[in-house]
Parts: structure tokens; C-alpha cells; sequence
């Protein structure tokens, strides 16, 4: 075949291939009153020392700005009054050498946690006209303050959960991506090929 | 290598793209014929490269191999590139639709200029090893310069983003001064008219 080396040049470099991805991601889930973070470029490296915004969603406004740490993690308090304005946090990522990632986090995701709800909920009509609770050895809490102790256990117990998900939705090139690229170019070529075909006499 | 969406200012982003439609209008003159196919074979090189990773500094940087696009299409880089770099934007999520101009024009440019600047010294055998290294490694400092200049034109700050740029791509330049110089040498054993197209007539 004519063109054998490079052919061979390019199944080298295939062979040599380890996937992985490499734009800039970013990661975000609530853990308590805090928010914990990651970035990774796509094979367990983080973006170090790099800024940190975190904007209000909808107005664009700064709320916060902090620096990644040495593993290119980053962790901040939920920003107060975020909840009683139903706040969507886009956290934005820039490197400075061109790479930027985002990751926007919902209020109803965040806020679950904090005790500050989303919208200000009225509390079940039952609950309201229960009778007293019948004395006994029992100890009575709140129904709010129970609400809250669970809100932040699960939370805890949660936060794996909530970082496994987050990290799920990072799109690494698969094989498909790869064959699917080399066959458009493929596909490109023969189209060019085909097109001056017709055109010479 | 690739630039991030949403860092750059409108102005660049048209200017980039204004210059990667030009050279791409130019390339596209001299794809045609028996060069189709080395130009897809490349263009898919390319587009496979960008998944080879040099982990290094605050994150972490790939195989680009402009320079022996450069070397061995000259013009037709320009088409190459956009192709690879389209299907890198739509496939694996680096760079951007957006920024793709930029990124071609960064790319591509100092490719082509060390395309005509390397030839003649490829015909002496002496200069040929150190030219082809030169390629591989240039053609990434001046895109990392371009780079650090597209991103300085939008914010500011020209000589610390270069910095970090170029440093960052410090072992990209040599593993591509390496290979850009053994797959020259290669090739110019196994197919010297693939290195010397004008020879072939």
C-alpha cells in the first residue's frame, strides 16, 4: 500500500493510546451547611491552587471567591440567605492557562440540608392538629429540630452518594467517540475524493 | 492547548475565526488528488493525539503534533486541524464550537510558517535531524505563545498567562521535537516523497 508509513505512524499512536479525557471539570455536592467540590482534568489530576467563583445563577453576581487546594479540591459554606432567595449557584472554574470548567447547582439540591428550605413550606395540616404527645419517658423535640437532626444525618450519610452522581456525569471519550471521529474524517476524505472525481473529465 | 469556551472576548473569537476561514480556503486548494488521503490520515493522527497525556504543572497537557501536520501538508494543515479539532470539540468536549476558530488559528499557524521556514533544511542530511526535532518542538512554543496572547487580548496579563503556558507545555515541545523527528527520519528512509512531494514528478 502506498501510504504504509503513515498508517503505521497512526496505528502507533493508537496503540499508544490511554483514554482519557482532558477538558477541565468540575464537580459540586452539598455536605451539611457546606459545599465541597473537585476538579479534574480526567485521570484523578485536579486543578491546583486555581480560583474558584461562585455566582448567583440567574443574576451573574459573585457571591464568593476561594482558591482550589493542592488536590484541586475546594469546600465553601452555603452562602447565607441563599435559601430565602431560592439561589442557584454556578461555580466556575478558570485555570488561566485556557481551561474552564463549571458546574451549576441547584437551590432544591443544596439547600435540603441546611434546614433553609427552597420556598418557605407550611407544615403538614396534621401535624398542626395532632394532639400533644401523651406524657411518658419520651423526649419530646420539635418537630422542626428532628427535621433538621435527619436533614443533616442524611446529608452525611449522603455524601458519598451525592459525589458519586456528581462524578457520574463526567463525560470521558469512549471508544465509540474515537471510531466515531476517525470514520467522519474517513468519511470527509472519501467525500473529497468523490468530489473531485466528478469534477475531472 | 485548547482554549476553554467562554474565556474569550467577541472580538478575538471573529478575529480567530476570520483567520482560520482564510487559511483553511487556501489549504483546501492543495487537498486535493493523491493528497487526500495523507491529509485525513493526519487529520485523524491528530484528532487521536490530543488523548495522549503528559501530566504536568497545574494541569495537564496532550500530544498536539501541529508541527509535523506543518511539516508534511503545509496549507492543508489549516482544513486538518479544523476537522481534528471540530471532532476533539464535538466528541470530547475540549475547547469549544465557539473557539474553534482561535484554536485552529493557534494551532495551525506556526505550523505553516515552519513548514516553509524547515524545508530546505530536510534536503541537507545534517540539518535534517535538528530541523525536524525544531519543528515539533517550535510549532507548540509558538502555539502556547499565540495562546497566552489570545488569552492575554481578552483579560489581560500577557507575560504571567504565557508563563504558565508555556512552561506547562515544556514537555509537550520535546516528546513532539522527538517524534516529529524520528517519523521524519522514517519516512524519509521508507516513502521520501511523502517529505518531498515535488520530487515525485
Amino acid at each position: 500500500m502506498k501510504q504504509t508509513p503513515t498508517w503505521l505512524l497512526f496505528f502507533l499512536l493508537v496503540w499508544a493510546l490511554p483514554v482519557m479525557a482532558h477538558g477541565l471539570r468540575v464537580f459540586a455536592w452539598p455536605e451539611g451547611d457546606r459545599i465541597n467540590g473537585e476538579t479534574s482534568f480526567g485521570h484523578g489530576r485536579g486543578a491546583k491552587d486555581s480560583p474558584v467563583k461562585v455566582l448567583d445563577a440567574t443574576t451573574g453576581r459573585v457571591l464568593l471567591t476561594l482558591r482550589t487546594d493542592d488536590k484541586g479540591n475546594f469546600s465553601f459554606p452555603v452562602p447565607a440567605h441563599a435559601g430565602s432567595r431560592d439561589q442557584d449557584l454556578r461555580i466556575v472554574v478558570e485555570t488561566g492557562d485556557g481551561h474552564r470548567g463549571e458546574w451549576l447547582l441547584k437551590a432544591a439540591d443544596y439547600l435540603a440540608g441546611t434546614g433553609e428550605e427552597p420556598v418557605p413550606r407550611p407544615l403538614p395540616a396534621e401535624t398542626v392538629d395532632r394532639p400533644a404527645p401523651s406524657p411518658g419517658k419520651q423526649i419530646s423535640f420539635s418537630e422542626e429540630r428532628l427535621r433538621t437532626i435527619i436533614g443533616q444525618e442524611l446529608d452525611s450519610r449522603l455524601a458519598p452518594i451525592h459525589r458519586a452522581l456528581a462524578r457520574e456525569r463526567e463525560k470521558r471519550p469512549s471508544a465509540r467517540d474515537i471510531l466515531g471521529g476517525l470514520g467522519y474524517i474517513f468519511g470527509l476524505a472519501g467525500l473529497a475524493a468523490w468530489w473531485q472525481s466528478r469534477r475531472r473529465p | 492547548m485548547h482554549i476553554s469556551e467562554g474565556i474569550l472576548s467577541a472580538p478575538v473569537l471573529l478575529g480567530g475565526g476570520a483567520l482560520s476561514a482564510a487559511g483553511t480556503a487556501i489549504g483546501l486548494k492543495e487537498v486535493n488528488g493523491e493528497r487526500i488521503m495523507p491529509t485525513a490520515i493526519l487529520s485523524a493522527a491528530f484528532f487521536v493525539a490530543s488523548l495522549i497525556h503528559v501530566p504536568v504543572g497545574p494541569g495537564s497537557v496532550h500530544l498536539v503534533l501541529n508541527g509535523l501536520l506543518g511539516l508534511l501538508l503545509g496549507w492543508a494543515c489549516f482544513p486538518a486541524i479544523l476537522t481534528g479539532l471540530f471532532l476533539q470539540a464535538i466528541f470530547f468536549q475540549y475547547g469549544g464550537l465557539l473557539v474553534l476558530g482561535v484554536n485552529v488559528f493557534n494551532m495551525a499557524a506556526p505550523a505553516v510558517c515552519l513548514h516553509y521556514l524547515a524545508r530546505p533544511l530536510l534536503r541537507r542530511k545534517k540539518t535534517r535531524a535538528i530541523a525536524s526535532f525544531g519543528v515539533g518542538f517550535l510549532a507548540i512554543l509558538a502555539a502556547s505563545l499565540l495562546m497566552a496572547l489570545s488569552l492575554a487580548l481578552s483579560d489581560g496579563g500577557f507575560v504571567q498567562t504565557a508563563r504558565l503556558v508555556v512552561l506547562a507545555h515544556v514537555p509537550v515541545m520535546l516528546c513532539e521535537g522527538i517524534i516529529t523527528m524520528f517519523t521524519v527520519s522514517f519516512l524519509v528512509r521508507v516513502q521520501p516523497e511523502i517529505i518531498f512531494p515535488e520530487d515525485r514528478s
